[in-house]
Order: C-alpha cells, then sequence, then structure tokens
C-alpha cells in the first residue's frame, strides 16, 4: 500500500492555513475537523507494512502542522504515535493481541476516531505517596474494573478512544475503552494555562470504568513493555516534528522580520552579513536535525521486517536496542535544538517578537515543552553514561545504519 | 416530525381508478360538478375521513411547529388549512349542495391535493432533510438544529415493536438510533455507540471462526454475528449515503441478532444488565 505523499503534504498544509486565520477560540475546533476530514490520522492504518514510510508521512504532516500550532500538533502526536505504534508492531507470539489490535486499527480507520492515551501514573511524587495509577482487578471472568487516576492526558476533550495501562496484580496491563460520553471517567481541569492551554491536557479519574475482555491489549509485563517501549520510542521520535516545526516558524518570523527592517544605512537587514551568518547558523541547526530526524524511520522499517520475518532474536535485539536509542537520541538532541533554534530567533527579532499577537511571543512559551516530554533528559543522559562507562568497549555506533 | 405528517398524508391518498371514485377528493368533486345524486351519499363519509386526518395532522404539527423550518411549517399551514375549509364545506353541503360551497370544496380540494403533493414530494425526492425541522440545504448538517439531514424513507407504512432482552452495547445502538430518527440527536452518537458495538462484534466473529470449523451450531452463530456486523456496516455507511431507510434495515439485522450474540462474548451475567430494547421493524 502507498500513499500519495504530495496528497498528505497538501492536506497537512490546508489544515495549518485554516488553523492559521482561524479565530483563537475556533482553532482546535478547525484543527480537528480538518484532520478527521483529511488522511492524515489514518495513515497508520493504511500502512501498516511500511513503518518507514509512515514515519516520514507522519513527521511531515506534525511539523507542517507544528509550525502553526506547537500545543494542538502535540496533542494530535498522541494519536499518531499510539496508532502507529499499534499498527505496526507485530506481536506474532500473541495472537490474542493481534487480533485486538487488528480490530482496533480497523475500527479507528472506519469510524475515523482520534486516540488518545493516559500517561503512565505519576513519575514524580513524593517518596511516602501511594501510587496514584489505575488499579486494575478482575470482577468476574471477561471483566474488569479500572479505578484510580492519571496525571496527565491530552486532547481530552477531543479524543474518542483512550489508551490506558494500569496495575493488574503484579503486572501492567493495556488497555483501552471508549471515551466519551463516558460516566465513569472524569477529566479534571486543563493543566496548562497560557500558550500551552490548546494542548487540552487533563488529569482523568477512573471512577469504577468496568471494561470487557475485548478491551485488553496485555495483561502481562512482558507484553505491556514490549509496546510500551516501541511506543515511546515512535513519541519520541515524532514530538520532534512538532517543536521543530515551530522552530522552522520561528525562522520564518526572522525572515520577514529581517526583509522588512532596514538599516540606517538603507541596507535590508536580510543583506547584513553579521545577520546572515546568524541567520545561517540557526537554519543549519534545523536543518541538520531534521537530517537525523530520517533515521528512527529506516530503524523501524527495519527492525518491523525482521520481526515480520521471524528473524531469530540475536539479530532482532540489537536493532531493537538500537530503535528505543535512536528514539531517544532524536527527543534529546532535536528538542534541545528547537529550543535554541527559538532563543536565537528570539534574539535576532528583539523586543518585537515578544508582542502578544506576535508569532514568536506563543512559540517562546512553547518550546520549552519539547524536553520535558518523556523520556526526561536527565534520565537519558544517566543511561547512556552508564552504558558508556560500562565493562564493554564503547563506539556509540548504529551498526544498522552505518557499521 | 414531518415525517409523520408525511406518511400519513401519502398513506391515506389511494390510486387511481376508473371513473369518478367519490372516495377521493377529485372523484367527489367530479361527482358534485357533475350534479350526480350518488355524491350525496359520500358526503358523510369523506367528512368522517377529513375530520379524522385534521385531527391527527394537526396533532402531530401543533407538537413539532416550533422545531419546523419556516419553509416546512408554512407549507403544512396551507396543507392544514385547506383541509379545516373542506371540513367546514363539506358540513356545509351535506345540508345542502350550492354552486358556491360546490366552488369552495373544488377549491380547497385542489389546494389540499397541491399541498400534499408538495409534502410528499419533499418526502420522496431523494433529498436530505433535517429530520426536526424540515430544512434543505447543502450542508450534511442542519445548521439551526444541528442534526444531520437525512433521505427521508417514504416506504415505511407500518411499524411493528418486538421486543427482546439485549446486551447493554446493543441497547446503546438502539436508543442512539431511535434518537436519530426521531430527530433528537445527530448520527455522531450514533457512530460512538456503533464502534463500541464493532469491538465486540468482531472479537465475537473472530472467536466464533475459531469454533466454527468442526461445529455446526458455532457456524449458526457466526452467521448470526456476520448478519449483526452487516447491519452495523449499514447504520454506518448512513454517513455517506444518508437514508433513512438504511438507518431502518441496518437497526432490523442487528436487533435481529443481538439476543443470540452476547452469549458468546463470555460476559458474566452480572456485567451485562438485562434490559429490554423494542426494535421497529419494518414490514416490507
Amino acid at each position: 500500500m502507498t500513499v500519495d505523499a504530495q496528497e498528505i503534504r497538501q492536506q497537512a498544509r490546508d489544515i495549518a492555513a485554516r488553523v492559521e486565520v482561524a479565530e483563537p477560540e475556533q482553532r482546535s475546533r478547525t484543527f480537528f475537523d480538518g484532520l478527521r476530514a483529511s488522511r492524515i490520522p489514518y495513515l497508520p492504518c493504511e500502512l501498516q507494512e511500511e513503518a518507514g514510510e509512515l514515519y516520514v508521512r507522519c513527521y511531515e504532516s506534525l511539523f507542517t502542522l507544528g509550525r502553526t500550532s506547537i500545543p494542538l500538533a502535540v496533542g494530535f502526536t498522541m494519536h499518531l504515535y499510539n496508532l502507529s505504534a499499534l499498527a505496526t508492531l507485530p506481536v506474532p507470539a500473541v495472537p490474542e493481541f493481534e487480533r485486538r489490535r487488528q480490530i482496533l486499527v480497523d475500527t479507528v480507520r472506519k469510524y475515523k476516531s482520534i486516540m488518545a492515551i493516559s500517561s503512565f501514573g505519576e513519575n514524580v511524587k513524593h517518596k511516602d505517596d501511594p501510587s496514584r495509577n489505575v488499579i486494575v482487578t478482575e470482577q468476574k471472568a471477561g471483566s474488569y474494573l479500572c479505578q484510580g487516576r492519571k496525571g496527565f492526558q491530552s486532547m481530552a476533550s477531543e479524543a474518542d478512544i483512550l489508551l490506558f495501562n494500569g496495575q493488574f496484580g503484579e503486572h501492567q496491563g493495556m488497555f483501552y475503552t471508549n471515551i466519551k460520553n463516558q460516566p465513569a471517567l472524569v477529566l479534571g481541569p486543563s493543566l496548562f494555562a497560557g500558550a500551552m492551554a490548546p494542548s487540552d491536557t487533563r488529569p482523568v479519574e477512573f471512577r469504577d470504568l468496568v471494561i470487557k475482555q475485548k478491551n485488553v491489549l496485555s495483561l502481562h509485563n512482558d507484553l505491556t513493555d514490549h509496546i510500551s517501549f516501541y511506543a515511546t520510542a515512535w513519541f519520541e521520535a515524532l514530538c520532534t516534528a512538532v517543536y521543530l516545526g515551530g522552530a522552522s516558524r520561528a525562522l520564518e518570523e526572522v525572515r520577514l522580520f529581517a526583509r522588512s527592517v532596514h538599516t540606517e544605512e538603507g541596507h535590508m537587514l536580510a543583506e547584513v552579513d553579521g545577520f546572515m551568518v546568524d541567520s545561517g547558523r540557526l537554519a543549519l541547526r534545523l536543518r541538520s536535525s531534521l537530517a537525523m530526524a530520517r533515521s528512527f524511520g529506516v530503524c523501524a522499517d527495519l527492525y518491523c521486517r525482521l520481526i515480520r520475518e521471524g528473524a531469530p532474536a540475536e539479530k532482532v535485539n540489537p536493532v531493537a536496542n538500537d530503535l528505543m536509542d535512536c528514539g531517544s537520541c532524536l527527543k534529546y538532541a532535536l528538542t534541545a535544538a528547537a529550543s535554541d533554534i527559538v532563543a536565537g530567533a528570539r534574539a535576532l527579532i528583539g523586543t518585537r517578537g515578544m508582542s502578544v499577537k506576535h508569532p514568536m511571543y506563543a512559540i517562546n512559551e512553547q518550546i520549552c515543552f519539547g524536553s520535558m516530554h518523556p523520556t526526561l533528559s536527565s534520565r537519558l543522559e544517566r543511561s547512556f553514561g552508564t552504558e558508556m562507562l560500562g565493562e564493554k568497549p564503547y563506539t556509540g555506533l548504529f551498526e544498522w545504519a552505518l557499521g | 416530525m414531518a415525517a409523520d405528517y408525511l406518511s400519513s398524508l401519502i398513506s391515506s391518498l389511494g390510486g387511481e381508478q376508473e371513473g369518478p371514485d367519490p372516495n377521493r377528493l377529485e372523484g367527489l368533486a367530479q361527482m358534485l360538478r357533475a350534479e350526480d345524486p350518488d355524491a350525496r351519499d359520500y358526503l358523510p363519509r369523506m367528512r368522517a375521513r377529513i375530520q379524522e386526518a385534521l385531527r391527527d395532522r394537526q396533532g402531530s404539527y401543533e407538537a413539532r411547529r416550533d422545531s419546523l423550518s419556516a419553509e416546512v411549517a408554512a407549507l403544512i399551514e396551507r396543507n392544514l388549512g385547506a383541509c379545516q375549509v373542506l371540513e367546514q364545506t363539506l358540513d356545509g353541503l351535506i345540508e345542502e349542495i350550492t354552486p358556491e360551497a360546490r366552488d369552495i370544496f373544488e377549491r380547497a380540494a385542489s389546494e389540499f391535493l397541491e399541498t400534499s403533493d408538495q409534502l410528499a414530494g419533499m418526502a420522496a425526492s431523494g433529498t436530505p432533510l433535517c429530520p426536526r425541522c424540515g430544512s434543505q440545504g447543502v450542508e450534511n448538517l442542519c445548521p439551526a438544529c444541528e442534526l444531520d439531514r437525512l433521505i427521508p424513507d417514504p416506504e415505511i407504512a407500518h411499524m411493528e415493536y418486538n421486543r427482546a432482552v439485549v446486551g447493554e452495547e446493543f441497547l446503546a445502538v438502539y436508543q442512539a438510533y431511535a434518537e436519530v430518527v426521531e430527530g433528537q440527536a445527530g448520527l455522531e452518537p450514533l457512530m460512538q455507540a456503533l464502534q463500541s458495538l464493532e469491538f465486540s462484534l468482531l472479537e465475537a466473529q473472530a472467536l466464533a471462526e475459531q469454533a466454527a470449523e468442526d461445529s455446526p451450531p458455532h457456524q449458526k452463530l457466526l452467521d448470526v454475528i456476520n448478519e449483526a456486523v452487516e447491519g452495523v456496516n449499514r447504520l454506518h455507511a448512513v454517513q455517506e449515503n444518508r437514508l433513512t431507510r438504511e438507518l431502518h434495515q441496518g437497526w432490523v439485522q442487528v436487533f435481529n441478532a443481538a439476543a443470540v450474540v452476547p452469549q458468546l462474548l463470555a460476559v458474566p451475567e452480572e456485567f451485562q444488565p438485562e434490559v429490554e430494547a423494542e426494535a421497529e421493524e419494518l414490514e416490507e
């Protein structure tokens, strides 16, 4: 199955253009109505066996949408990364999961649904505080009761289906449910004010939500971790598209500024060598980041192909590890790059970029969220440091790509 | 809704026959014009029919007049006005047949039939109408009512109510379906309910397929599930084809499977509240 890249590109541009001119209170509606009418949310359903192509199309779409609205595009990333992970990850050893994920993928496409995911519990809490993760207990065969709370859920009001994990005995399980008109799921107030408010991120209380066997994707740590790690890698890679989109928009604002402002000598700022060099440094950073971003799709494609072909574990596992690292590296480097680019753009434009109505004003506030997404940079630094300083010689090479 | 009014209107009009038919307004008017003495015998019966029709339609209209579009309301009021004139004129004609009363009767009958044809034409035109206000337009959603415009089903002649104990997901689909038909809600809640049901049906379908290979009872069950899935597909397709007829027939297919499918889902009865749903089954 192939998709017309130009068609997808144009759809993303059209949505971005409509959001750009929409009244502030209509932007979210315009964004999601446009998306649901497009093929973009359902690309994972169309490209199930082409993880590389899927990644590229998703990345470009999110980049384009991120240029217009970082918070809306970040919210939508939750849908794309989850669905991409579920659609492309084969788990032939667990046919029940295979069946249910396929049903989910097919019906998401048929009903033009949007999926949200609840955060994996409360990562930051006092050591004495009890876990407030969702607890899932089996009531009778095939029926489960879910109680607890999730701290962060984007697109809370827009999503149709909620994917969530929960503690099931000694294991982490993975489940889904319809979220709209679901009285057992109670959304809290929006967590972010200001420029990130449109991400519609809220806590969600599970008040005796009853789900059925059909809603269970996993009841065991092994499978849940397998899916979660893979999905997290997709998230880490894809979320960078949004923030680089924001950085790209900041550079466009620099261009507009540089071509509208003249020096006292009458030179257009865009022709002043120093300004040109400073701008070029930022553009190089953006282009380098985008070049780097491509790597995840290649690795994901390889990984999924190896599993589909039934490759032995000794061949699959190193690629799986590299895929996780690839996502982490992209998230670590590219969200930092996006932040640096915006800081550079802010310095070039100066105070007029701090006007509330100037696009730079919101971008300044939003761009710092990139590095705060999981996996946190400090955690990555510790993990990579531990590996580098371990007993085995360290090269850092991705052998599937450059070996 | 206008459809109730329209359906009763359509069903009340009979077919053509040779010579003036005194059971029809045009036939009776022709007989009066020809001063046929037999016409007098048919006047009380026609008055009774007109009175009954007026009472039914007026009641139906009063209940919904506030929600109807101005265009549809005006048309129905013209129709009801003609009906009232017919009733009054028939009263007079029963007492005495005068040329003036006969002329008024002919004009009122003409007005009644013309507006009836227009209303029937709306119902059968194939143009999506708002199920609440009856408005037409290029948008799928009626801007005033925010309901999905649907193509009415002029074939509905009789509704038969069947009862069955069904699972909560079937009931949710029925409730959402009924709200669409009654002009109380759009298609979106129906699609949500359908998606939830489809998750269950596809799960059941997969299990039944596994079991059906060597088991005729499971094969039968699989057939029922497939029927329900087809019904779901028909209901889902209404988003595109806008056909109320498909809504009804899709629901009938789903309902027919509703009593059988939950048995396969391995859901304990404690968690599957037994509820009664009424299925509107079309007599075809």
